[in-house]
């Protein structure tokens, strides 16, 4: 017995039960997962000063499977005929950053463009565009004509 | 950039951060696409900071930064989490909803590489000069240094 009065569990039990206790408590996504300790707080500084301005809301006109979606990504993504992204200007000035944007067309793939991001390792999106702009799961959801729920995920 | 969406009739449009400090930044041009009437969605590995950006909708995502959809050549994870993006952009009901999204990344965090191999400009000048963090923390309270509005 415990020192609560119950039948001492197997470990097996411990572990289930412990597993069931998180997910009652809807555990969240953590923010802080891949950050440095500096970075971790900046972030928390950054969201201690935001200003809590009233949030804007425009509701889904229709239906997703009837909508017209754009992604946007903040990749530094451009076409190889386009001119890219002026990292030059932020080695020089690192609190500038190039401020314009390249429209990339929907049949893109990771053989058509160029990364220009100096903080992230471009390396995977250079290998799977997909990971950062998903134009082909999106093109192949738009052949489903699927509908989308947000079963798999946490209210 | 909204000209260019209301020129394709875009509906809503999906943001897709890819470091910290974008996690700001596409929060508040969603609150700018949003007012001009187009629906706005994150997938956002710091919600918290996307939250308080004001942020119409965030789905949320505990991933690597520049991996937020999943690994290269994974198609059904990338599948899987645009479609709960999808799905949350279409279920949520109140301006500044998150949506936490159940997914699980295969290597423990100190397993991850996300960083560049060269540090980034911005680090490599706070490690110069710690007395940065301070300055760059305080552009959230709307402190842009005057650098931040020229090239050079």
């Amino acid at each position: 017995m415990d020192v609560l009065g119950n039948r001492r569990t197997s470990p097996w039990v411990l572990y289930y039960r412990e597993r069931t206790i998180v997910d009652s408590r809807h555990r969240v996504v953590d923010s802080y997962r891949y950050l440095s300790p500096a970075s971790e707080a900046i972030v928390k500084t950054m969201i201690a000063l935001a200003p809590r301005d009233p949030v804007p809301w425009t509701p889904l006109r229709r239906p997703l499977s009837e909508a017209t979606v754009a992604l946007v990504s903040t990749a530094g993504l451009s076409m190889l005929a386009d001119p890219p992204f002026d990292a030059e200007g932020e080695r020089q000035n690192p609190w500038w950053g190039d401020p314009s944007y390249r429209v990339i067309p929907r049949t893109a793939t990771e053989a058509d463009i160029v990364a220009s991001h100096l903080h992230i390792e471009t390396g995977y999106i250079q290998q799977d565009l997909d990971v950062a702009l998903p134009l082909r799961r999106l093109a192949e959801a738009e052949a489903e004509g699927r509908s989308f729920s947000s079963t798999p995920c946490r209210p | 950039m909204i000209e260019r969406m209301r020129a394709e009739s875009v509906d809503a449009a999906v943001f897709v951060p890819v470091w910290p400090i974008c996690c700001r930044s596409v929060g508040l041009a969603q609150r700018k696409v949003e007012a001009a009437g187009i629906s706005t969605i994150a997938l956002s590995m710091i919600p918290d900071l996307s939250a308080a950006a004001g942020a119409p909708r965030v789905a949320a995502i505990e991933f690597p930064f520049g991996r937020p959809l999943a690994q290269p050549n994974d198609a059904a994870t990338q599948r899987a989490v645009l479609h709960a993006t999808l799905g949350a952009l279409q279920d949520a009901s109140r301006p500044g909803t998150v949506v936490h999204l159940r997914f699980e990344w295969p290597e423990l965090p100190e397993q991850v590489h996300w960083h560049p191999k060269e540090p980034s400009p911005i680090v490599q000048l706070l490690a110069r000069d710690p007395s940065m963090f301070q300055r760059l923390a305080r552009l959230a309270d709307g402190d842009i240094p005057p650098e931040a509005s020229r090239r050079s």
